[in-house]
């Protein structure tokens, strides 16, 4: 799951040449409110998950693994 | 000189709008307040060096005779106009220069003018540009290159792949917009238009948070949406303001459209400095999730998502292709017959952090920046916001004979109670 949010977030989304890894701070990589509301519509689609607005702090989408864990508390 | 962009051709749609109907040209203003007066000749070299840099800085837009697409014309190199005042006040003078004519895309000229302004004991350097020539995004790329003395030309403008495709492809790409257009009379979508009143000048006013302000509004939207949908939020929040205009224009039942520009260039490193590189979003809030702010911003969440999944940007760009060999004022007129007369009901955007990665110009911090963008009627009022140093700052624009004075009060109280703000200063 980790490889897939880092490939969408990667290619689909910042579209950038930096390679993220489960280290990289993606809020530095270019993640901004635009971005995260392209990455909740690839989470609903892929993970078929539907996050609640106390999901949404920076503290859970600060790097992937945390978006990961989310994501499993949520099913 | 490369042709402009298919985003441009959106905004000489606008142009043309505005000059057909008397609202001048569409100019916007950058205002950035500075610790301290910045050093005169360094200014002078930095804007002789950027009119040399820039070449595009003096072109103007023409049409081809061949293509009839709009394309940028060199004219000769030469500094950016530089201007210094003294004691007047910063409201005034950013009226007069958005209201005036110094700028004009369509005749040879400098595109871009900065003004030094010192007033009571504060210090501001204002930016005049065209909307035809930069996005939000160009002039931050702009602001973090203002003070280089590097007379090197370069040629920063981006996207030219003129690749058209052939109009029937075209068309098939574009249908799913006019489709979705032909839903939107269903839905009672209004703006604060006054067919009945002559436009009149370019209004603005600048509500500029105070450091536990701005923090207080954060925390109000993370306890209600979370941390992170700042875009839909903010819009929620203007659509509901104007909203309440409406509402006391006997239009209770009123939906918004609200127009949403969105980068297509995903990487901020990679958005060029010149021309307009986004998407304009049409993104529906009908009456009945006006509610509340916080129903509202998951109802544009929800719009935002469908219009994605739909895919209607691209349908939208294909749209502008198709209308780009057209003349400007065709390129609304699809969505003002399915609208009778409307564009939009309001423009906004939200920037987040503004000018990121520059925090001084010509030696001296940068205290506060914003934008202040000119609107036309119709929809004849934009909300737009920005931060600087975690300071919120929001521009009402609009023009004059779309609000009246009691109309302000009621947007700037209904955003303010939304947003959960005390009095703000006002500029």
């Amino acid at each position: 799951m980790e490889t897939k949010i880092l490939e969408i977030i990667q290619t689909e989304i910042l579209d950038s040449p930096e390679t993220l890894t489960s280290e990289t701070d993606l809020f530095e990589a270019g993640l901004d409110s635009m971005a995260i509301m392209q990455l909740l519509l690839h989470i609903e689609d892929h993970f078929d998950v539907v996050l609640e607005p106390a999901d949404l702090s920076k503290e859970n989408f600060q790097t992937a693994p945390k978006i990961v864990a989310l994501i499993e508390s949520k099913r | 000189m490369p042709h402009a962009t298919t985003s441009d051709a959106f905004l000489l749609g606008l142009e043309s709008l505005m000059r057909r109907s008397g609202q001048g040209a569409h100019l916007s203003a950058t205002v950035l307040e500075l610790d301290g007066p910045p050093d005169r000749e360094a200014v002078t070299r930095a804007t002789e060096a950027m009119g040399w840099r820039h070449p595009l800085l003096h072109a103007h837009l023409r049409r081809s005779p061949l293509t009839f697409i709009a394309a940028w014309t060199a004219g000769p190199a030469a500094p950016v106009p530089l201007h210094f005042h003294v004691g007047e006040a910063l409201a005034a003078l950013v009226s007069r220069l958005i209201n005036g004519n110094s700028i004009d895309i369509f005749r040879p000229g400098p595109n871009l003018e900065v003004h030094i302004l010192e007033v009571d004991h504060r210090h501001f350097l204002i930016l005049l540009w065209p909307h035809s020539l930069f996005d939000g995004i160009g002039i931050d790329k702009l602001i973090s290159e203002l003070d280089s003395t590097d007379d090197t030309p370069r040629e920063d403008w981006g996207e030219t792949n003129r690749a058209s495709g052939n109009p029937s492809e075209l068309w098939k790409t574009a249908h799913p917009m006019i489709e979705e257009m032909r839903t939107f009379p269903a839905s009672n979508i209004r703006s604060l238009h006054r067919p009945s009143r002559h436009p009149g000048t370019a209004c603005f006013e600048v509500i500029d948070f105070d450091l536990d302000t701005s923090a207080a509004i954060h925390a109000k939207m993370a306890g209600s949406v979370g941390e992170l949908l700042s875009t839909p939020y903010f819009g929620a929040a203007s659509a509901r303001a104007v909203a309440a205009v409406l509402a006391g224009r006997d239009e209770p039942s009123a939906s918004i459209l609200l127009s949403l520009p969105i980068q297509r260039v995903n990487d901020p490193a990679k958005r060029p400095l010149f021309y307009n590189h986004m998407t304009a979003w049409s993104l529906l809030l009908e009456k009945s999730s006006l509610t509340d702010l916080t129903q509202a911003t998951k109802s544009l969440f929800r719009s935002y998502g469908s219009f994605r999944k739909r895919k209607l940007h691209t349908a939208m760009d294909a749209l502008t292709k198709l209308n780009e060999r057209c003349p400007s004022r065709f390129y609304l007129l699809p969505i003002k017959h399915y609208l009778k007369g409307e564009i939009c009901s309001l423009f906004h955007s939200h920037i987040g952090e503004f000018a990121s990665g520059t925090d001084a110009l010509f030696g001296h911090r940068i205290l506060n920046a914003y934008h202040i963008p000119t609107v036309s009627t119709p929809p004849g009022v934009g909300i737009f916001f920005s931060e600087k140093n975690k300071r919120l700052s929001c521009t009402l624009s609009w023009r004059e004979g779309a609000l009246d004075p009691a109309e302000l009060t009621t947007l700037r109280q209904q955003l303010l109670t939304d947003l959960g703000a005390g009095l703000p200063v006002v500029s």
